[in-house]
């Protein structure tokens, strides 16, 4: 560590890319146009945590490099809408399911240029799965359809509230960063997705599964950096749970890091 | 290193997804991310800013755009009470009356569309006509609620710009057609606030922040929707970005 926070201009704190998503909203005649839409959840983290949140709304494929340079981290969070399979040789499993390939032009080469000049990245869920198929790994496209013992999905008809308790068990990687992370081998996790981690991306190690085998975090190979991704959502109760308040304060921990390795020497 | 790209803040709306309460999401209507990108400057969001965070966040950004939105400016902000009509989103009413006063006061380049405007003209002491329909002096401004979008937009009344103002210039006149899809419209004028665009019923339409530093003006109209084929609306937009990108060479240089 060179340099305290405290002795950077008082203003200065990191700022986070928050990946937006994209809908069709209606207006007050319900005629649908297209939106750029955030989640306050992730965002709402970041602010509690003492970073600022920022995200470039459209921003154009040659403009990443640019925009990357003005922050000191990147988060991608979760959606509604599914990693069109498109990116690792699939078809659509059936018609009807909801995509977002506006979010995927920005996030996957973001993602890349983010391991390439050592931003911090953090991803969750759609993000995760973002995270792995822009290395290269491919998805399964609905887990209910295995019919597995574990329940990944949540209830439609439960309040959010519900839907993001803890519903099932991971096991870290025993010896792993997460293990070293949280400082426990086994802990309950938040499940809302019907996606998930088929083959995992080169340079990417697994530090978590679930008990029917699933891919529940994920780490670039060079521990040095900090680019993770998550299955469950860190950033949903990371005040009330140990384990998901340790993985956050890692990110903002990294992402302050940054901030000071970009400092002027004194 | 790369030259610089222009920074515009765009304040987002609240929301849930079926309009029910201005809550949940952070929402920006693309069609103005998109208009801003097609001037070659770079649109930014700082989801759930607050007024304390304008002073630290302002310094950031090359100029301001503040734009239309299905909700209403909250009445309390001009001394009245919000209708039970209202669509209402007291974060963004927070958030935008602190930031066009910094604005105007720091010489950022401003620019208001349709709420956008209202909201510059209550930041800076006017009020407004809750329901501009309601008063007898003047016309129905709202757009016609059962035909498409483009029908909305559809440009549905003239206005008469001051002659040697700058909406004179970018229109090329002093009249020009215009969209028009509001309830809500400006009543007393706010401080260092002049009228240069006014509708056939004396409707305040196009105003110009006398006492900003910088290109400070707002519009009851829509010249974000297809500006690309409307020349008013093209050199509107565009001067706002020239306004920009001065902005951006002040403050770090080189930049395109």
């Amino acid at each position: 560590m060179t340099q305290a926070p405290q002795t950077l201009d008082a203003q200065r704190v990191p700022c986070v890319w928050v990946v937006a998503s994209h809908r069709e909203l209606g207006n007050e005649h319900g005629h649908p146009q297209p939106y750029t839409v955030m989640d306050e959840v992730g965002t709402r983290t970041l602010i509690n945590r003492g970073l600022q949140p920022v995200c470039f709304p459209r921003v154009p494929a040659g403009r990443l490099p640019l925009m990357l340079d003005r922050v000191q981290g990147v988060l991608l969070g979760g959606s509604a809408t599914n990693v069109h399979p498109s990116h690792y040789a699939e078809e659509p499993l059936r018609e009807g399911m909801d995509f977002d390939q506006a979010r995927e032009a920005v996030t996957l080469p973001l993602i890349r240029l983010c391991i390439e000049r050592g931003v911090p990245l953090i991803a969750f869920c759609r993000g995760s799965h973002e995270f792995n198929v822009a290395l290269g790994g491919s998805l399964h496209q609905d887990l209910q359809a295995l019919g597995g013992p574990v329940v990944h999905w949540e209830d439609p008809q439960e309040p959010l509230a519900e839907q993001y308790a803890e519903r099932h068990e991971v096991s870290l990687a025993p010896g792993g960063e997460l293990e070293r992370l949280t400082g426990c081998s086994r802990f309950a996790v938040s499940s809302l997705h019907s996606q998930g981690v088929k083959r995992l991306a080169p340079g990417l190690v697994a530090e978590a599964h679930a008990d029917d085998g699933l891919v529940e975090a994920f780490r670039w190979h060079d521990a040095r950096q900090f680019a993770w991704g998550f299955q469950f959502h860190p950033e949903w109760g990371h005040q009330q749970h140990p384990r998901y308040g340790k993985i956050m304060e890692a990110f903002v921990e990294a992402c302050w890091e940054r901030l000071r390795a970009e400092a002027p020497a004194q | 290193m790369s030259a610089n790209k222009p920074l515009v803040w765009l304040p987002a709306c609240h929301r849930n997804l079926d309009l029910s309460d201005p809550g949940g999401y952070t929402v920006l209507a693309d069609r103005y991310a998109a208009a801003v990108c097609e001037l070659g400057l770079q649109p930014v969001l700082f989801p759930m800013a607050g007024a304390g965070d304008v002073p630290e966040l302002l310094p950031l950004v090359d100029g301001v755009l503040l734009t239309g939105s299905p909700s209403n400016v909250e009445a309390t902000h001009f001394g009245a009470s919000a209708l039970e009509t209202d669509l209402l989103d007291p974060r963004r009413d927070r958030l935008t009356m602190a930031l066009v006063r910094a604005a105007v006061g720091t010489g950022t380049p401003l620019f208001g569309v349709c709420r956008g405007l209202q909201e510059m003209n209550v930041a800076l002491g006017g009020s407004l006509y809750q329901q501009v329909h309601a008063e007898p002096e003047h016309l129905d401004h709202r757009e016609p609620q059962d035909v498409d979008l483009e029908a909305q937009f559809a440009e549905r009344h003239e206005v008469i710009l001051a002659p040697g103002s700058a909406f004179a210039d970018w229109a090329g006149g002093t009249r020009a057609r215009v969209n028009s899809l509001h309830g809500q419209g400006i009543k007393r004028l706010g401080t260092g606030m002049v009228a240069e665009a006014l509708a056939p019923d004396g409707l305040v339409e196009g105003v110009r922040v006398a006492t900003a530093q910088a290109f400070a003006y707002g519009v009851q109209w829509h010249p974000e929707w297809r500006h690309n084929h409307i020349p008013f609306y093209r050199r509107t937009l565009q001067a706002f970005a020239d306004a920009c990108r001065e902005h951006c060479r002040q403050r770090l240089g080189p930049c395109r």
